[in-house]
């Protein structure tokens, strides 16, 4: 049992953290790339415009944009808005900021080691040198950065009880590395489109699997043989590895089915308590019984889009069913007879004093 | 790598051992560590002797490790500026006070006597009115106080008790008794730091543990959860025990989490509660789950839109009459404040010997009240002299030192005490004493008071020792966190030999 207002903190707190790994990764592994292709501005737009790209109910876009579409933004003013700008709400800081935010709101809730290494983070990060930091030594900074996310990760295993409040962490880091590894995926599919296996495009690939870090784990599957179309069954298909999508959505079903579970043991049976499970049961299903080659050839951007969409349904679902208890018709009324016998005990009181 | 690299203690590069203490002057106060210039008192002699030895290096370390420690914690409390709060820590000073044994049960009996008094009192004022009838105190201080709530009248609240939770500061006076300067019987703040502090200091410096027995303080939370256990209304068998709080926002935000999570039950915010059919629930994942018991650190007036402020977003509809119907208990209960009323307070020797027949135990600070002729005259004729207080602020505002206000300061709060005598009392500007806190790199006297913290269920249950609270600007009277205080570990110590 929950407040509805604190598993909701709970889940958006291990969201931001999971998406802080996730703009992490990318910011690294896009400027490694700088090392590795020639830097015209074609190929730099072609690098950081993707990063750049809105997300849903991202707001208005940054005009930073337009800058990089139009080549005039330096590779590094993108690198701090990804990382640092406050006004962006995909940003390391910004994400971390949320994360504590919602974290401090529910102090009591998760274990004193998650809530003081994400403020030691949130800490780390308030530094205002650390921009130039950052771009004196790239590798140091999100190194450090990643290493405490996932050691709040790591500490939420193995300091909280395996209960309900965990199972809300497991669930929102799921869905959000589930969400944001098909982002990065769908960012890539164009290259798909091009038949000519350049070396550029390994590169390119590589990149991708690193971005997910998945690098390893794919040579471990498939050697080094880097092709696209088993880049994107690794990452979009595996069932083994904690970076898939399928991986991910199967943990994350696996906790929406053990929250509803204690549904069944609740005073109050809840008849819409399957809605969330069963849409993402639905959608882990379908990739688990999915063959790579067909999704390609059925459009891998179109498949991914959809992957998107069906998650936000799940988290609306799990917002409605868990997190909105929306006070009933009757409540007023209880409200209005207890006023009324309070009322009459006053008036006793009065009589008798 | 660590999380926390910057907690690992500092390297303590030793220099040439100078005493932090070479230059200690006591400035003419009751000091709480000496007896005279360089001679401590003998529970203070072991401490004092470490305390001469320290390199100033060490203290810097020390310090350091004890800010990140809070830091990192998150052990903070918002300050009142505007709507946006920032987040300060409270200053904590490595050196801490020390009570003996014998002064320490002085002030234990007597803050029994007191809380026990209080509430025949309260008890009183909800139902017969017998003391206003006596004469002893006149009915329109009582009833004209603003903490007073008629909507209590004639309502039993379990085990009679209305103050479970009781946050006393005492004093020194001239002759370095310890005497109360106000109670605090509504939502007393201030007990993680007693927690916390001691926490700190022995993560910090356990060497100084070392010479003394300290009696421990972390009982605190078990026993205030077995006293929100012991008002549960008698239909719960298991009863359900909520914090209330007003939210991240509000200054004392990190203790409401702090006891929620040790007591391991839920931290609420008025909007997570309803009202029906006379009971209180809360929103769960689960659906509705009914709450018996509510810590809540929210004010009277925000408790319930229904019947107090209209207008507030922090409170429970329906929630005042679930408890007049018993339905809910409330720690503390609706309407202590007319206990702690600053007028009131003058007359609490006077309720301790009506109700109990005994006389106090622990004095109170003389206390002028304006409302009276004679005390008006003499208040007038001395504002210059005296501490000016009203009595519906806390936290150290709405309050005039007299010797340290200005001729402006003087004249409003001239004119503010005749437009409204009851409005304010005024008392002697006392000569807190003082206790060496480092300063630098050497130890300085700064004046401290001791807010010590009353548990009162089926029995009454006193933590050893309390928040010491430190004015830490030099020569300033005001101990509030609000204002700039700070505050030390206190030991209570266990055998009066050490």
């Amino acid at each position: 049992m929950m407040l509805c207002r604190v598993a909701e903190d709970v889940l958006w707190m291990s969201r931001y953290v999971e998406r802080s790994l996730a703009v992490g990764r990318l910011i690294e592994v896009s400027q490694h790339l700088e090392f590795d292709e020639q830097d015209d501005p074609a190929t730099r737009a072609a690098r950081w415009a993707p990063l750049l790209a809105p997300r849903p109910n991202d707001g208005p876009l940054p005009s930073l944009l337009v800058e990089v579409a139009e080549e005039r933004a330096a590779a590094r003013t993108v690198r701090q808005w990804l990382a640092f700008h406050k006004d962006n709400p995909r940003s390391i800081v910004a994400c971390i900021d949320r994360a504590r935010t919602a974290a401090r709101q529910v102090r009591e809730r998760i274990s004193s080691e998650m809530w003081e290494s994400l403020n030691s983070l949130h800490l780390f990060l308030g530094n205002p040198a650390l921009p130039e930091v950052a771009e004196r030594n790239p590798h140091a900074f999100f190194q450090r950065v990643r290493n405490e996310a996932q050691l709040i990760q790591g500490l939420a295993d193995a300091t909280l009880a395996h209960d309900e409040c965990w199972h809300f962490v497991r669930l929102g880091t799921f869905l959000e590395r589930a969400d944001n590894v098909a982002h990065t995926l769908a960012l890539q599919a164009h290259l798909l489109r091009d038949d000519g296996r350049n070396e550029a495009d390994m590169v390119r690939w590589i990149s991708v699997l690193r971005s997910c870090g998945a690098a390893e784990g794919y040579a471990r599957y498939y050697s080094l043989r880097v092709e696209p179309a088993r880049v994107v069954e690794f990452l979009l298909l595996n069932a083994q590895f904690p970076q898939s999508v399928r991986f991910s959505l199967q943990q994350a079903w696996k906790a929406l089915r053990a929250l509803s579970a204690d549904d069944a043991a609740s005073a109050i049976p809840r008849h819409s308590a399957s809605a969330a499970t069963r849409a993402l049961g639905l959608l882990s299903a379908q990739l688990e019984h999915a063959a790579v080659d067909e999704i390609i050839e059925g459009g891998l951007h179109r498949y991914l889009n959809d992957v998107q969409r069906d998650l936000a349904r799940v988290t609306d679902h799990v917002t409605r069913i868990y997190l909105r208890d929306e006070p009933h018709e009757g409540a007023l009324v209880g409200v209005a007879r207890a006023t009324r016998l309070m009322a009459e005990q006053q008036q006793q009181a009065r009589r008798q004093s | 790598m660590s999380a926390h690299p910057a907690t690992e203690p500092m390297p303590f590069v030793p220099s040439v051992p100078r005493s932090a203490l070479e230059s200690y002057d006591l400035g003419g106060f009751w000091d709480e560590v000496f007896e005279r210039p360089g001679v401590p008192r003998p529970h203070y002699v072991a401490l004092s002797r470490r305390l001469a030895t320290l390199s100033p290096e060490e203290v810097e370390g020390r310090r350091r490790a004890a800010d990140l420690s809070f830091r990192v914690g998150g052990i903070t409390f918002a300050v009142n500026q505007g709507a946006e709060g920032v987040e300060k820590i409270m200053p904590f000073d490595l050196v801490p006070r020390v009570i003996v044994p014998e002064e320490w049960d002085r002030v234990s009996r007597g803050l029994e006597q007191r809380i026990r008094a209080l509430n025949l009192f309260l008890d009183d004022v909800y139902h017969g009115q017998r003391i206003l009838r006596a004469g002893v105190l006149p009915p329109e201080l009582v009833l004209g106080a603003r903490g007073y709530r008629r909507e209590l009248r004639g309502v039993d609240v379990p085990l009679g008790v209305y103050t479970h939770v009781m946050g006393s500061d005492l004093v020194r006076d001239a002759s370095g008794e310890l005497c109360v300067l106000e109670d605090n019987l509504r939502t007393p703040s201030g007990v993680s730091y007693v927690l916390e502090n001691r926490r700190v200091l022995e993560r910090v410096w356990p060497q100084i543990f070392h010479d003394y027995d300290v009696r421990p303080v972390e009982g605190y939370p078990q026993d205030l959860l077995g006293v929100l256990h012991a008002i549960a209304p008698p239909t719960a068998e298991e009863p359900v025990v909520v914090v209330l709080t007003p939210g991240v926002y509000n200054s004392a935000y990190f203790e409401h989490c702090a006891l929620a999570k040790a007591m391991g039950v839920e931290l609420v915010q008025g909007s997570d509660l309803f009202v029906d059919d006379g009971a209180v629930f809360m929103r769960t994942t689960q659906g509705r789950r009914r709450v018996d018991v509510i810590y809540r650190r929210i004010d009277d007036d925000f408790l319930d839109p229904l019947a107090f402020r209209s207008d507030s977003m922090l409170g429970v509809p329906g929630l005042l009459a679930c408890y007049r119907l018993g339905r809910v208990s409330l720690a503390n209960s609706i309407g202590t404040g007319v206990a702690d009323d600053k007028a009131v307070y003058a007359l609490v020797p006077e309720i301790i010997r009506y109700y109990l027949s005994e006389e106090p135990i622990l004095g109170n600070v003389p206390t002028y009240l304006p409302v009276r002729r004679d005390d008006l005259r003499y208040v007038l004729d001395h504002l210059d002299e005296l501490v000016v207080k009203s009595v519906n602020e806390s936290g150290g505002y709405g309050m005039m030192i007299g010797p340290h206000a200005s001729r402006a300061e003087i004249a409003e709060f001239r004119a503010r005490i005749m437009a409204d005598p009851r409005n304010y009392v005024a008392q002697p500007t006392l000569a807190l004493s003082r206790h060496p806190c480092w300063v630098e790199d050497h130890l300085e006297g700064r004046h401290v008071d001791l807010r010590p913290f009353v548990l009162f269920g089926r029995e009454v249950r006193i933590t050893p020792g309390g928040l010491t609270r430190v004015a830490l600007r030099s020569g300033s009277l005001v101990v509030n966190s609000s204002q700039g205080g700070g505050g030390k570990d206190t030991w209570v110590l266990a055998r009066s030999d050490a």
